[in-house]
């Protein structure tokens, strides 16, 4: 099976400080991947880079085998760790808006979730409260069914009822071709749906193995590991 | 995906445009009538009507010329919003860099021509048909109709080309604006300014250094103006559509350099 994500000698400079420092890593489908590191760790900046927002000033990132561009973001969901839908539009017409560019979007399961999500369709994004914003940016994210799904901290402003509705949402929507890459800091509330983890530490990859490994060897969680690694 | 791009900015720019090219147009048609009614009943200076249709008069004025501000401001603040936090939606779409500028642009150049055109109407409806400037045309080249037709199409082309030059510059300052972490609307405004000053110092310096060339360039097409004035005229209309695009393009070529290679949403 051909690798979904791979990320080869990744840097990127900030007026000559590195944000990233060659990371390399490679993600296979149907896999659900933590990325997980401290603030300032690289974990949007490698997200950015790999949605095709950023440009790298070493190395590269390949998605299902192509550099960024338009035909990687036709496969590629991204979420980024802001509001960025446009605040005078309806929620109705960002799901046609969606439903225009993407060809793999799915209209009725983006009016499903919604629903159970009880957003009003006709209200302006810009009178949301911020939680219910991040529902619906998640809700049209994940009612696309891409080939690699990048989840920038999806769950830090939505409450612990939408949490869990949002986790069962990003287990049941992605097939065994697609990937999800989802960076949090709600180690906790996501340990236990993810296969491996990339822990990022000053722009480079500090581990990367699978969940099980990491508590086999470690004989703690991946909440535990975590904070002993990064105590202050 | 650019005519996808392209209705979704016509539709997002109508939002705002169309009510505000209705609210004007109804102000103009009622200073119109009030002008009328005053014009038929000749009221008194002091008469509080009189004072209200002069008030009318003024507000529909001053509101049609606000309307070509307001276009631009909407037009530029859609391509500024692009490299804001609205970047991370519309760059994450399967669209290359180009098809976002162009839908911009051509987005922008619509609803500009859509404007003047509206604020002709308005200004038909408060001071009546304009039949000299008609008249005037069809006078000044008699027997030429081929000639009048290569002068419209060249006029209506300078006229789209100059607004799309104009959108274009204000694309490329804040699209260099943006690279800045913060503070990035003055930067563009610096940036505007920085721009417009070594333009005309390059315009200064090149005709300091081809003076001579320009003058004799200049009275040829005198002479040529007074022995073909009709192919000569066409041919320097000709010429300066070329150089606006020239212009237009190394504009284009370097706003999308920064916004594919240098793109910074902060």
């Amino acid at each position: 099976m051909e690798t979904m994500y791979e990320a080869r000698g990744l840097k990127k400079l900030y007026g000559g400080k590195p944000a990233l420092n060659g990371v390399e890593f490679a993600v296979q489908p149907g896999r659900l991947v933590g990325l997980l590191g401290p603030n300032g760790a690289g974990k949007t900046t490698l997200l950015k880079i790999s949605a095709g927002l950023l440009t790298p000033s070493a190395g590269e990132v390949r998605i299902a085998g192509q550099l960024p561009g338009p035909a990687t973001k036709a496969m590629v969901s991204y979420l980024p760790d802001r509001m960025a839908l446009p605040r005078e539009q309806r929620a109705e017409d960002m799901v046609a808006f969606y439903k225009d560019f993407y060809t793999d979007f799915d209209g009725y399961k983006a009016g499903q979730m919604l629903a159970d999500l009880k957003l009003d369709p006709r209200q302006r994004i810009g009178a949301m409260s911020k939680g219910t914003q991040e529902k619906l940016q998640l809700c049209l994210v994940m009612s696309r069914a891409a080939g690699l799904y990048l989840l920038d901290e999806p769950l830090g402003g939505v409450d612990p009822a939408a949490r869990e509705y949002i986790l069962s949402t990003i287990l049941s929507n992605y097939s065994e071709s697609a990937a999800v890459i989802i960076s949090t800091h709600l180690i906790g509330d996501i340990e236990k749906a993810l296969d491996e983890v990339i822990v990022l530490k000053d722009g480079a990859v500090l581990t990367h193995q699978s969940v099980d490994a990491l508590r086999e060897v470690n004989g703690k969680s991946v909440d535990e590991y975590f904070r002993e690694v990064f105590k202050c | 995906m650019l005519t996808k791009l392209l209705k979704h900015d016509l539709r997002g720019t109508g939002r705002i445009m169309v009510p505000v090219w209705v609210g004007s147009t109804a102000l103009a048609v009622l200073a119109s009538i009030m002008s009328c009614f005053y014009r038929s009943y000749q009221w008194d200076d002091r008469h509080p009507l009189s004072i209200l249709t002069d008030l009318f008069g003024l507000t529909a004025v001053l509101c049609m010329m606000a309307l070509l501000l307001v276009c631009v401001f909407v037009c530029a603040r859609r391509f500024y919003d692009l490299l804001g936090d609205a970047g991370y939606v519309y760059f994450t779409l399967p669209v290359k860099p180009w098809q976002h500028i162009a839908a911009k642009l051509v987005n922008a150049v619509i609803w500009t021509v859509g404007t003047i055109l509206v604020m002709a109407v308005q200004m038909g409806l408060m001071s009546g048909p304009m039949n000299g400037a008609v008249t005037f045309s069809m006078d000044f080249y008699p027997g030429h109709p081929g000639w009048l037709a290569l002068y419209c199409i060249e006029a209506v082309l300078l006229v789209l080309e100059g607004f799309a030059v104009g959108y274009l510059t204000l694309y490329l300052c804040m699209a260099i604006g943006a690279q800045w972490p913060q503070h990035r609307l003055l930067a563009s405004v610096v940036t505007y300014f920085a721009l417009s000053f070594s333009g005309q110092v390059l315009m200064m310096v090149t005709a300091r250094l081809t003076f001579r060339h320009l003058t004799r360039i200049v009275d040829s097409v005198e002479i040529s103006v007074q022995q073909n004035p009709l192919p000569t005229m066409a041919a320097a209309w000709g010429g300066i559509l070329l150089i606006l695009a020239a212009i237009g393009a190394i504009l284009w070529a370097v706003t999308q350099y920064f916004i594919g290679k240098k793109l910074n949403l902060g």
